[in-house]
Order: structure tokens, then C-alpha cells, then sequence
């Protein structure tokens, strides 16, 4: 059995944009998979039907074995509990601190009291220290997070997603908002992760970056899969397939 | 590939919204023009008060007119209403003032001034002629009487500064308790919190409903309400304030919430918290500085408004301004409005400084 099973997974927006359109694919345990795509060909609407932060409107989605489209409110929590996120815009709390950031990752293991006063446990304080020392920003702790740059920030991010301990990490464009050094480094830690045996999908631009990291590409073209195997496999002719006529202006590699 | 259908009526408030707009525009324009009529050179339907008065049949007649009107300019395309519903796009080389919604809003402008030049019995002439009138109030401000300042003044019971900290703790006790009662409400009747389930949408606007009827009724006739509820004094003073600051600040805090950014209520979804762990750190956050900023401006607002409740048994310094109004004690006016002027521009000037920081 997959680790994630996906079939005919459509979503529509209201009135009548059709953004995914039968999609199916499984994801083994271990891989790195890479999903590309020009903008608006559905990357981040599947991304976020996974953990359901968009609901689907046809398919199924099952994530080791549990259905989550069905999945009711509680059973939802203790899914996306196992699914960590990360985020082009990094989408931190800007004015709390770093700490307190890393911390919100473990919010589904505190109690509502001790969450709503912000009285983290030590050990949680401790874990959350351990995760930025992870990600190489230990000293950053006690910044409030809109002091960090942009790849600082995408950093305090993945220590958030990781707090959690994923089974699954979802990673939303996470460098489409950093410069080319800085999203080598970013990518260097979601490959780590993917060496501890966690199953990494994340959606990228650049297909350099795809053919270093992926162990797997999909191709996504109108809310279809275009193209499903390995990242070398895509040559000039898959390319153009996928990103269009015009994309040879934005091809580096 | 599957594509949705879904079957919906015609819309027939479309057509109409537009021509029951022109229609209105029309009737407004009979009226001003009925008005100006009637001021120039009648007077037998316009009374007193200037309202009109005119007979059954004229009215029938005005409303079928109006509705020709509306009819003839829908019909010939130079309707108001279509443009102003169907939006305002135009070419971009014709200027505004010489589009059909041009010539109409300009027009509708300048006879609703004239109309209100007219109504207010606006005249530019008295102000210089009886400039003179005003000379024992300018002589009571440049001469104020400070003699109750510091010490009690056996009428009122009180003396100014006493009062003025009467006035300064009914502001801070109403801003207080209102923000905090408005948080709350702030989320409640935020439309982005409460949407999803029709439970939480009519809750929404359950709340919505509530803060805005208060806060359309005025602190000065809350504390009408509250001073014949409770007695005159500064609780009821308090209270109307409380009241109104409440449902202003939650007016203002819905706003603000209405404005955060999705993405960190994502983030702290993505985790699997809860709602409310949602709200405490993907929403919270975002709003707190700006609350807090509201919070000292409505403080900065009672302490004006605190003022002036004392006309109406609010209690506070107020009392003292309008007791020596009413004795033509000018020189003492005087010496209140000086009080009252400096400490409302010291709290002015020291919550402006402490919201530059804060936002």
C-alpha cells in the first residue's frame, strides 16, 4: 500500500474554474517528489487538498490508509498532525517570536488551555531549540520573526513543519520568494529530511532544482497530468510540454 | 470531464435596480426643483419648516412624471442608474464632467447645496454683523477665573480639577471595559471568522446587527438613557460611553480582523490545531497592535465626549462648563474650556505618540 493514494481528485472553484481534473497518483513511502507547473496549473490547489486546507470536490485522498475527504473534524486534526507544511511566503507569525513559531507546529499536542495562555511545556521549548539548531538558526530564537530575511524565515518554516514530526512534508513553492543561493540551502534541508525517511512533495519553478532533488516529477498542464516518472526523463519536447511554447525564456538549467 | 451545472432563476432585481435608481434620481431632482420653486417665488405648499406640502393629485402626478423620466432616459441611454450599476467605465479620452454621470452628479451637487443654503438659512452676512455679540465670551476666555479650581464651589459641590479626574476615570473605565467587550465582538462579527456553516453566518449577523444599532445612537443620548435608568451622575456617564465605545471599537475590530492575512491561519491550520488555537495564533496576532491603537484613540474620544455628557446628567467637568453657561459666569467658562482644551491635547498629543509606535 501507498503511503498516499490519490484518485480522481477534482476540484472545481465556484462558479465553474476547473483547477484540477481527475487527478490520480500514488506516493511511496521515502520519495521526493516534485510537482511542476506553470502558475495556475493547479500545484498549490493539489498541494492543499492533501491536508484539506481546500476541500475537494470529487475523488479521494487516502494518506496510510485513511480516507481524508471524509475525514471528520477530529480525524482531520490527527491527519494534518502527521502532515507538515511549508509555504512560499513563509506565512510565519510576524510579530511573535521565533521560538513561539517553531512551537505552533506542536499545537494539536497541547491542551486548549495551555495553548490559549502560551504556556508551551519545557521539553516542547526544548525539542522546538533542537529543530532550529536543524535548520542552523539556533541563535535566532528569541527574534521576533519578521526580523529575519527571507531564508531565515523559510528556515523558521520547515523547524515549524518539522516540529511536528512528520510523516509527510508538503512543501508549497518554498523557494519562489529567495534568491538562487539561499533556495539551494532551503532545498539542501528538505532533502535531508527526505534522508530521514520522510516522504517530501513539493511544488518548484526551476528545473535544475527538480532534476537535483526529485526522485519523482508530475507534470501538472491545465489541472492534468502531463507528465509522471523520473525528473531526467524530462528532455526539451517534455519541457515545452509542460511549461508552454514561451518557457524556453524562463529554462535554467 | 465533468463540468458542474447548476441551474440558476433569472436574476430580475438586475433590470430593475438600475431604473428604480434612475426613477429615484428623477423624483430627488422634481422635489429640489418643487422646493426651489416654491422658496423663489410661492409659498402656500412649502411650510414652515420646508417641508413640502403639495396636494394628492400633484404628487400622483410627480411620481408618474418621474417615472416617465426615468423611463425616457433608460430608453435613449442616458441612464444614471445603468452606468452606476453596470460600473462606471468610460472612454478615456472623454472627461468625466462630460459623461451623462458626469452632468448628473454635478448637478445633483449644486441643487443639494442650494436646497441646503435655503433649509439651514445659511447667511454669510450675520457672522461679520453681529461679530460684536461675541466680546464678553472672548474677555471671559482671556481672563479666566480660576478660583474653583483647587477650591470647592459650594453650588456644584466640587472643584474643577476633582471633577476633571471625575471626567478623566469615567473615559478610562468606559474605554476599558468597552474594548474589552468589543474583542470578542470584534471576531464575532468578522465575516471571514464566521463564514463556512449557516450557524456561524447568522451569528455573524446577529452580532453585526447588534453593534450597529448602538453604535448609531449617539454617546450624549445614551446618557440620556442611562441617566434616567440610573441617575444622574458620572456612572451614567460611564455606562453611555462604555456602551458606545463598545460597539464603535467592534465595528473597527471586525474590520481589522476582516483584513488578515490568510496565510498564517493556513500555516497554524496545517498543524492540526484546533479553532480556537487557530484564532489565538494564526488571527490574534495580526490584530492585537491595531486594537491597541483603537483602543488609545477611543480613550483620546471619551475624554471629549466625557465633556460634554455632563449636559445631559453625565456627570465629570462638563458640569461645571455648562453651570457657569448658564450664570453668564464668563470669566469662569473661561477658565473650565482652558482646562478642558489642555488636557484633551496633552491625551491628543500622547496617544498619537504611543500609536506611531505601536503600529
Amino acid at each position: 500500500m501507498a503511503q498516499l493514494e490519490i484518485n480522481n481528485l477534482t476540484k472545481v472553484y465556484p462558479p465553474d474554474v476547473l483547477a484540477l481534473d481527475d487527478i490520480s497518483f500514488e506516493v511511496e513511502k521515502g520519495e521526493f517528489l516534485v510537482i511542476i507547473g506553470l502558475s495556475g496549473s493547479g500545484k498549490s490547489t493539489l498541494l492543499r487538498c492533501i491536508n484539506r486546507l481546500i476541500e475537494p470536490t470529487e475523488g479521494s485522498i487516502k494518506f496510510e490508509g485513511r480516507e481524508v475527504t471524509t475525514a471528520s473534524s477530529k480525524e482531520l486534526k490527527q491527519i494534518r498532525k502527521e502532515i507538515g507544511m511549508v509555504f512560499q511566503r513563509f506565512n510565519l507569525i510576524e510579530r511573535s517570536l521565533v521560538l513561539t513559531n517553531v512551537l505552533t507546529g506542536q499545537l494539536a499536542e497541547v491542551s486548549l488551555w495551555r495553548s490559549l495562555l502560551g504556556r508551551f511545556p519545557e521539553e516542547m521549548k526544548q525539542t522546538a531549540h533542537e529543530k532550529l539548531e536543524t535548520v542552523g538558526i539556533p541563535e535566532q530564537a528569541f527574534k521576533r520573526a519578521d526580523e529575519l530575511s527571507g531564508g531565515q524565515q523559510q528556515r523558521v518554516g520547515i523547524a515549524r513543519a518539522l516540529m511536528q514530526d512528520p510523516k509527510l512534508l508538503l512543501a508549497d513553492e518554498p523557494v519562489s520568494s529567495l534568491d538562487p543561493a539561499t533556495s539551494g540551502t532551503i532545498m539542501d534541508y528538505l532533502a535531508e529530511v527526505n534522508d530521514q525517511g520522510k516522504t517530501v512533495i513539493t511544488s518548484l519553478h526551476f528545473l535544475d532544482l527538480v532534476r537535483q532533488y526529485g526522485t519523482r516529477a508530475i507534470g501538472l498542464k491545465g489541472g492534468e497530468i502531463v507528465y509522471d516518472g523520473h525528473p531526467k526523463g524530462i528532455d526539451d519536447e517534455k519541457f515545452k510540454e509542460v511549461f508552454g511554447e514561451e518557457a524556453e525564456k524562463v529554462h535554467i538549467s | 470531464m465533468k463540468k458542474p451545472r447548476k441551474f440558476t432563476f433569472p436574476d430580475l432585481a438586475e433590470p430593475l435596480k438600475p431604473f428604480l435608481l434612475d426613477w429615484m434620481i428623477w423624483g430627488y431632482i422634481a422635489y429640489t426643483v418643487i422646493f426651489l420653486l416654491n422658496s423663489y417665488w410661492y409659498t402656500q405648499y412649502v411650510d414652515w419648516y420646508g417641508s413640502i406640502t403639495l396636494k394628492p393629485w400633484s404628487w400622483a402626478l410627480t411620481v408618474l412624471g418621474t417615472f416617465f423620466c426615468a423611463f425616457i432616459s433608460e430608453r435613449y441611454g442616458i441612464s444614471v442608474g445603468l452606468k452606476t450599476i453596470k460600473g462606471l467605465r468610460r472612454s478615456p479620452q472623454k472627461s468625466w464632467a462630460l459623461t451623462n454621470w458626469g452632468i448628473t452628479s454635478v448637478i445633483l451637487v449644486a441643487f443639494t447645496f442650494w436646497v441646503g443654503w435655503l433649509t439651514t438659512d445659511m447667511e454669510i452676512g450675520v457672522i461679520a454683523n453681529r461679530a460684536p455679540k461675541t466680546f464678553h465670551l472672548w474677555h471671559g476666555l482671556s481672563h479666566p477665573d480660576f478660583t474653583h479650581l483647587i477650591n470647592i464651589d459650594p453650588e456644584l459641590e466640587d472643584t474643577i480639577l476633582g471633577s476633571l479626574v471625575d471626567t478623566l476615570f469615567m473615559a478610562y473605565l468606559a474605554s476599558l471595559i468597552g474594548g474589552i467587550l468589543a474583542a470578542p465582538l470584534g471576531f464575532l462579527g468578522a465575516r471571514n471568522i464566521m463564514s463556512g456553516s449557516w450557524f456561524r453566518k447568522s451569528i455573524f449577523y446577529i452580532t453585526r446587527a447588534f453593534f450597529n444599532v448602538i453604535r448609531s445612537v449617539e454617546s450624549l443620548l445614551w446618557a440620556i438613557v442611562f441617566a434616567i435608568w440610573i441617575g444622574w451622575g458620572p456612572a451614567a456617564g460611564t455606562f453611555a460611553l462604555l456602551i458606545h465605545s463598545m460597539a464603535a471599537l467592534a465595528k473597527l475590530f471586525s474590520e481589522q480582523v476582516e483584513s488578515i492575512k490568510k496565510g498564517p491561519i493556513e500555516a497554524i491550520q496545517a498543524t492540526g490545531a484546533s479553532f480556537w488555537q487557530i484564532i489565538r495564533y494564526g488571527a490574534v496576532p495580526q490584530v492585537v497592535p491595531q486594537y491597541t491603537a483603537f483602543l488609545l484613540y477611543r480613550l483620546d474620544i471619551n475624554v471629549r465626549m466625557a465633556t460634554v455628557i455632563a449636559l445631559v446628567g453625565g456627570g465629570g467637568i462638563g458640569r461645571f462648563f455648562f453651570y457657569y453657561k448658564s450664570q453668564l459666569d464668563w470669566n469662569q467658562v473661561g477658565a473650565v474650556t482652558i482646562v478642558i482644551a489642555s488636557v484633551v491635547w496633552i491625551l491628543d498629543w500622547i496617544s498619537g505618540k504611543a500609536r506611531e509606535k505601536i503600529v
